[in-house]
């Protein structure tokens, strides 16, 4: 198992009339396994759109978009969504993404259970996978729900209750046990802090914690600075679609440039 | 005593078909103007295969389903990528085009004339059914299989994923699912058991005719579904019901034909409209058309 | 011969296009896939045959008064059903599913009073089929007149009005031009209102020519609705060329193989349209973000 994934190239541009403005431009990007890694910039510094074309959601005008694991290279410009979660990508959206008429283990379980158990017809030959009634399902989701560090757990209490009637925090929260029960590697988060309280700033600081902990590495868009300090290991500074400066939080914010241009 | 039968087994068709439905527009959010088209397809090969190739049962079932399943790949992976309104229109285009096939094409359809001496099914040639109450039995024993097959999948993974997707389809291919197979799956699951249905209509009335599978038709099992709650097979059993029952009993009311039809058409457009307003999800759904 | 075929088709493209036009105008500003319009054409065209053969008014005062009726009815389906489902932020596919009830009530309405046989246009009073041009007789003629002026009418509207204004900035952006006092509703009464009068007006010059039952509607709506679709969704240009292409096409189909496939190779054209060019022969142009 190699130390650290890689992305590299790809570019997007918009077009505003004749006018051709690039997006996100060519890149390369290494992240360290095990680690928290940041990244920053004003509104419209393509942080999103570099997220989205990961995750296999818009595709490059032009250029590749490569993901490197384990030493295996993977296109994801010629890959669907789909496959590139497979890959162990596992994304979580800015705002709240989550099956709000299904239930809380109906949510988690989607998250969990086996691929192969899409096709229409495994149920017939597995009587369990049936309500979604499999061992090692609900033991799995009881598990990581009675380990959370969360105080008032409401998810085990209320396993069946339908998930848009979370309040916010909760479904953001929600999506986070979610990316943990996942057989995810590389975990994108999109501002997991935007729109939440002071307290569940710090469940969700604990829980990334623990997503260290079982040696997941994450991957994450934030602009509340002092988060990313104090959680991330390192931090990149991205402004009209090119990494500008990359290094640990504190010299990234110490950085004249990144100080003038964005953090004041 | 005949007249219960007939209507115990015109419940059972509807329900299979209603229920098959239920599965693409329900739970997969596809809106298809195109199961007659499937209805009539099943119901013409079962005629062909009966009459010229004298097939029993499990042979000409087999048929039927692998025929439909077939075309509704076809249509389904044409089909899939357009989003609301153009998929509705796509599956209008395939009832027109087959519509007008059942109906153009003389020599082997028999064009408006349609195909009349259907037989009976029989079961490897030995046992043949041929009373309206061996029938009622061969249909309910269908509808109990289809009730039961159509409830695992409704409450699956699978099923699941289905709930999933009409919520958001983005966000779940983002957790490593092919929404794409997906909505085939259902469009060719709902379109096979549509075809047991098609078998049980043109043996049990021996005469099948173009007309009976046109949009009209496509729009009443539309109705059918969504008068019983979309996402619920409860609600497509009760939706069965309603629409084969009604009629039935406007005739005892007295009214005559030429006033009845209008009449019971004018109530179930009538009950589609107040069900928009109050229960978009039909009487027992809890999901709403997306 | 073949310039009789072609003749027709133009005459059928000028109600095609003259239908998809009133379907569009509803259609690529509100969304709604509004199937009652076919109800709307049936009614129009029962409406006349009521007021010119039954009553026997005069040509013209039957014209007038199918029109406001028409304009009325639509109206009316915005009003009673679409506008409080909009409000009540259902779907687009609850709202097509309402329209289908709209259709089915109205057009069984239609049945229950007229009852279910076609119904043909004797010419008394106003005698329009003296008239002929070449070897196109009178009716079918002076409709193919009646229907362009509309539609060229309902372009110069378009353009020359603010009407048009807020129309396409409907189109673009419902939200916006709400933000920017654009009364939607309002607005979409007046649309409805025109979609009204464009049908009212086919209906009522192609049932003279050939007669109207009760289920006459729906193959004029579908058939609008493949102009549009082949035309493109968006701009108004796009119904009118699909229009007159569908029309033309389905003569020469007509001509060349034979009158029964002509659904067929409509609806095969459809598929082609739809699998491979959705965007339609005059797409919508791009927004830049």
């Amino acid at each position: 198992m190699s130390k650290s994934f890689a992305l590299n190239g790809s570019s997007r541009s918009r077009y505003a009339g004749n006018e051709i403005i690039p997006v996100v431009q060519d890149l390369s990007l290494n992240i360290q396994r095990g680690t928290v890694t940041a990244l920053i910039g004003g509104n419209g510094a393509g942080k999103t759109t570099l997220f989205n074309m990961v995750s296999g959601l818009l595709k490059p005008d032009k250029g590749t978009i490569t993901y490197i694991s384990n030493e295996k290279e993977h296109e994801c410009h010629l890959s669907q969504p789909y496959e590139i979660s497979r890959l162990g990508i596992g994304r979580m959206f800015q705002g709240i993404r989550i099956f709000e008429k299904l239930t809380i283990y109906e949510n988690l379980a989607l998250f969990k259970f086996n691929i192969n158990s899409e096709s229409p017809f495994y149920t017939l030959f597995h009587k369990k996978a049936f309500r979604l009634l499999e061992k090692d399902i609900q033991t799995s989701i009881r598990d990581i729900l009675e380990k959370l560090p969360g105080t008032d757990n409401v998810f085990l209490n209320d396993l069946n209750k339908p998930a848009g009637k979370l309040s916010y925090a909760q479904q953001r929260l929600l999506s986070m046990i979610g990316l943990f029960l996942g057989e995810y590697d590389l975990i994108l988060m999109d501002e997991p802090t935007s729109g939440i309280n002071y307290e569940s700033i710090g469940d969700i600081r604990s829980w990334i914690t623990k997503f260290m902990e079982i040696g997941k590495t994450v991957f994450l868009i934030e602009h509340n600075m002092n988060f990313v300090k104090e959680i991330a290991d390192y931090c990149h500074y991205m402004a009209s679609g090119k990494i500008l400066y990359s290094g640990q939080p504190k010299e990234v914010f110490e950085n004249a440039e990144v100080r003038n241009e964005y953090l004041i | 005593m005949d007249y219960i039968l007939h209507i115990g087994i015109l419940v059972c068709i509807y329900t299979i078909i209603t229920v098959s439905t239920n599965l693409l527009v329900g739970l997969s959010n596809q809106i298809s103007l195109g199961q007659a088209a499937f209805l009539g397809i099943g119901a013409y090969i079962t005629a062909l295969c009966t009459i010229l190739l004298n097939l029993s049962l499990i042979p000409t079932l087999i048929i039927v389903m692998i025929v439909n399943a077939l075309l509704s790949f076809l249509l389904a992976i044409s089909s899939i990528k357009l989003k609301g309104d153009f998929f509705i229109l796509a599956t209008l285009a395939f009832q027109f085009i087959i519509y007008s096939i059942l109906y153009n094409w003389k020599d082997v359809t028999q064009g408006s004339a349609g195909i009349t001496g259907i037989p009976y099914p029989n079961i490897f040639y030995l046992l043949e059914i041929n009373t309206n109450l061996s029938f009622l039995i061969l249909a309910v024993f269908f509808t109990l299989i289809t009730l039961i097959l159509f409830y695992r999948f409704f409450y699956s993974p699978f099923g699941l994923a289905l709930k999933a997707m009409r919520e958001d389809e983005i966000a779940l291919q983002t957790l490593g699912r092919n929404t794409k197979n997906l909505k085939v799956w259902s469009f060719v699951i709902s379109s096979s058991f549509i075809g047991w249905a098609s078998y049980l209509y043109a043996s049990y009335m021996s005469y099948i005719n173009p007309v009976g599978f046109n949009l009209e038709e496509s729009i009443f099992i539309l109705i059918a579904v969504l008068i019983g709650g979309i996402g619920n097979l409860k609600g497509s059993v009760t939706g069965a019901l309603f629409v084969i029952l009604l009629p039935e009993i406007l005739k005892f009311v007295g009214l005559p034909d030429g006033i009845a039809a209008p009449i019971h058409q004018i109530i179930y457009g009538s009950i589609l409209i107040v069900l928009m307003f109050f229960r978009p999800g039909g009487l027992f759904g809890n999901l709403e058309f997306k | 011969m073949i310039w009789f075929f072609l003749s027709n088709g133009l005459i059928n493209g000028s109600l095609i296009a003259i239908t998809a036009l009133g379907f569009a105008i509803v259609y690529n500003t509100t969304r709604i896939f509004h199937i009652a319009y076919a109800a709307l054409y049936t009614w129009a065209g029962y409406v006349f045959y009521w007021l010119y053969v039954i009553n026997g008014f005069n040509f013209f005062l039957s014209v007038a008064i199918v029109v406001v009726f028409t304009v009325f009815l639509s109206i009316l389906c915005e009003k009673l059903v679409y506008q409080p489902l909009s409000k009540k932020e259902r779907s687009p596919n609850t709202l097509m599913i309402s329209s289908i009830g709209i259709l089915i009530v109205l057009v069984n309405l239609i049945a229950l009073i007229f009852g279910n046989t076609p119904r043909i246009f004797p010419h008394n009073g106003f005698d329009l089929s003296e008239f002929s041009f070449y070897f196109i007789s009178g009716i079918p003629f002076i409709s193919f007149i009646v229907f362009n002026l509309t539609m060229i009418l309902f372009f110069i509207i378009l353009k020359y009005s603010s009407l048009g204004i807020k129309t396409r900035a409907l189109r673009d952006d419902i939200l916006l031009s709400h933000v920017f006092g654009i009364d939607t509703y309002r607005l979409r009464y007046i649309l409805f209102g025109i979609s009204g009068f464009l049908v009212a007006i086919a209906a009522s010059f192609r049932s003279l020519d050939v007669g109207i039952n009760p289920y006459v509607g729906l193959p004029v709506f579908i058939y609008a609705f493949v102009a549009l679709v082949i035309g493109g969704v968006g701009r108004f240009e796009g119904p009118l060329l699909g229009g007159f292409i569908l029309g033309i096409l389905q003569a020469l189909v007509e001509y060349f193989v034979d009158n029964k496939w002509v659904m067929l190779v409509t609806f095969g054209i459809l598929m082609i349209f739809l699998i491979f060019r959705p965007e339609g022969l005059i797409p919508e142009r791009k927004r830049v973000y």
